[in-house]
Order: structure tokens, then C-alpha cells, then sequence
């Protein structure tokens, strides 16, 4: 595990800790993860991100990131 | 013949069969099998991905998208209002629609619903303008408590998920279609057979939510096909009025000028 320096963050990303930039926006996570063309819902700290905010909105440290996706169900 | 269409929460529909995408033996099968259904309304899920699942969750999205039904995604899994109340805001946001199938489970051996949660959870989600199916016991205080909280459709269970026996009491399946004329019934969860199907759509149900009895059938294609025209075949009974059940025998060729009348004389 590389070591972390200061203008890096600690998160928890889908319940796994995650070491992201520092000042990194919701944007920048979904493009750093690959995730931007799937359809999905952004969750931080409980709260629902609406996709207009995706790139104001800056990750703080220990903030809980989940990213919520469509499966089956009956 | 087709049964006449209907509507849910102002939504015309032609078919009467709302069908699960879960449990199918691969992701063909299951659009064979719900094109086989010719069902209009699909229920869907939400969950959690990690990112090496996101790419399998898009393709699965892609497939639901491609069938162009209407989709209504559940609170499947919850124990509590609050939770259902969070995956019923996170599935609008998911899947953009107010449709909401609610599940409050109760009891982890049966998944029986927990009728004080779901009454709970159904008033704070009406009054945020979601459009609530509840997933009900066949409890008719339940169920007419629900309906006065502004519920249009009920989805009362006729055997436990996933179990196939059927409709377990149909007295209290046929006691809520007289007490709730107004009300749409679709039995949800229990269905094993068509005619367990059929015998809730000559109750007068208007609909039937299943997904283990096609997807766990051997041919599951074939097994939707059956159910589509069973759920017509027994809504047609409904509409063209069935006769009353009589204690005794009454012939039905006329009596009067038999050829035999001499033997008589």
C-alpha cells in the first residue's frame, strides 16, 4: 500500500476505505472510477447528490461515498 | 378474446401481469421470458455496487431498457420504514419514477410484510407524491387503512414469496375485493401454477405480480406464455360473470317432449 501524503484524503468508498486527491469532486471520483456512463445514483453521508451538483460538491475527509446501481428484483 | 385494458395510477395497461427480473437462469432467459409474458410493468432493484460490479450492473440496465416496460422498483430487503423510506427516494432518483413497490418485511421466516411500518412508511412516501404499491397481508383493516392513506393499488400476498402455494386464504382475498371495489388488487408473491392465477383473477382481482413461478420453471419462456393467457382466461371469466355455485343438480338439456315420454304413459 503506497503511503499517503498531505494532499491526499482518506474516504469510504462502497463501505472499502479509499485514498483520493484532496479537494477531489464528485466528478472526478465517477471519472476516476470509470463510472460516468453507467446509470447510478450518488450517495454521500446518506444524503442523495443530484447529478447538477456532481461537480461542485468536493469530497472531505472520512466522508462515506456510495454509489447505488439498478439489479434485479421481484 | 383479450380481457378489457385498465389502469394503474392513471397508466393504461393492456396486460394484467406485472413480472420480476430476478432469479432467471441467465439474462436471455429473462427477456425471453418477459416478452413471453407480454407483461408492461417490470419490478427492479437497487443496491450498493462496488466498482468492479458497476459494469455488470449497466449491462443488466441496458437489458431492462431495451424491453421499454414500465418499471417499478421495490424496497426489497428492508425491515423498517426509515430504510424503505431511503431506498424508496434513492429508487426515484435510480429509475425516475414514482412508482414504488413497498416492502416492509416483518418477520425473516415467512417475509411476511410488518403491516405497522408499512402504514408508517406509506404515509411519509404519499405525501412526498411517490404513487405506493404496497406488498400487504390479506389483513382487511390493513388493507383498508392503506387505501385511506391515499393508496390506489394494493398488493396483498396470496402465499409467502417465493413459495408457490398459491392463494392460501382466498375468503380473505375475495372479503377485499367486495370491501374495496374501488381499489386495484393485484395479488403479489405466492403464485406457483396459472391456476393459482386464474383462480385470483376470477376473484376479480385486476392483476397478479409473480416472478419465481416463471423464472424457477424449467422452460421459463413457456411458463409466461401460460400465465399471460391464464391471467386473461380468468379475467375474462371475471368480466363475463361467473354463475352462482348451486347445491343441487339442475339438468341442462330441456325435459319437456322426450322421445322416451311413452314409457311413462
Amino acid at each position: 500500500m503506497s503511503e499517503m501524503n498531505s494532499q491526499q484524503i482518506n474516504i469510504v468508498f462502497n463501505g472499502e476505505a479509499l485514498v483520493v486527491e484532496k479537494d477531489i469532486t464528485v466528478m472526478d471520483l465517477l471519472q476516476l472510477l470509470e463510472v460516468v456512463t453507467h446509470r447510478f445514483v450518488v450517495v454521500i453521508n446518506n444524503q442523495i447528490v443530484p447529478k447538477s451538483a456532481y461537480e461542485a460538491i468536493r469530497l472531505e475527509l472520512g466522508d462515506h461515498c456510495d454509489i447505488m446501481s439498478p439489479i434485479s428484483g421481484g | 378474446m383479450q380481457a378489457s385494458p385498465w389502469k394503474v395510477y392513471g397508466t393504461k395497461l393492456d396486460s394484467r401481469l406485472f413480472i420480476g427480473t430476478a432469479l432467471y437462469p441467465s439474462p436471455q432467459v429473462m427477456l425471453d421470458a418477459i416478452q413471453a409474458s407480454q407483461s408492461q410493468v417490470i419490478t427492479i432493484s437497487l443496491r450498493r455496487q462496488t466498482s468492479t460490479k458497476l459494469a455488470s450492473g449497466d449491462k443488466f440496465w441496458q437489458l431492462i431498457e431495451s424491453l421499454g416496460c414500465h418499471l417499478l422498483p421495490n424496497t426489497a430487503g428492508c425491515y423498517s420504514a426509515p430504510e424503505a423510506i431511503k431506498t424508496a427516494r434513492l429508487a426515484r432518483e435510480l429509475f425516475e419514477t414514482d412508482w414504488i413497490k413497498l416492502e416492509v418485511l416483518g418477520d425473516s421466516y415467512n417475509l411476511q410484510p410488518d403491516p405497522f411500518a408499512l402504514v408508517d412508511a406509506t404515509k411519509i412516501l404519499i405525501k412526498e407524491g411517490f404513487k405506493v404499491f404496497p406488498y400487504c397481508t390479506d389483513d382487511l383493516v390493513l388493507c383498508q387503512k392503506l387505501a385511506d392513506l391515499g393508496c390506489e393499488v394494493l398488493m396483498p400476498w396470496g402465499a409467502p414469496i417465493g413459495t408457490g402455494q398459491g392463494l392460501i386464504n382466498p375468503y380473505a382475498l375475495e372479503t377485499l375485493r367486495k370491501r374495496l371495489p374501488d381499489i386495484t388488487l393485484l395479488v403479489d408473491a405466492g403464485i406457483g401454477k396459472p391456476s393459482d392465477a386464474v383462480q385470483a383473477m376470477e376473484l376479480g382481482f385486476d392483476g397478479i405480480l409473480l416472478n419465481t413461478a416463471v423464472a424457477e420453471a424449467l422452460d421459463p419462456a413457456k411458463m409466461a406464455d401460460a400465465f399471460a393467457q391464464a391471467i386473461n382466461a380468468g379475467r375474462l371469466a371475471y368480466e363475463a360473470g361467473i354463475m352462482p355455485k348451486r347445491d343441487n343438480a339442475k339438468p341442462s338439456t330441456p325435459t319437456l317432449d322426450k322421445p322416451i315420454w311413452q314409457q311413462y304413459v
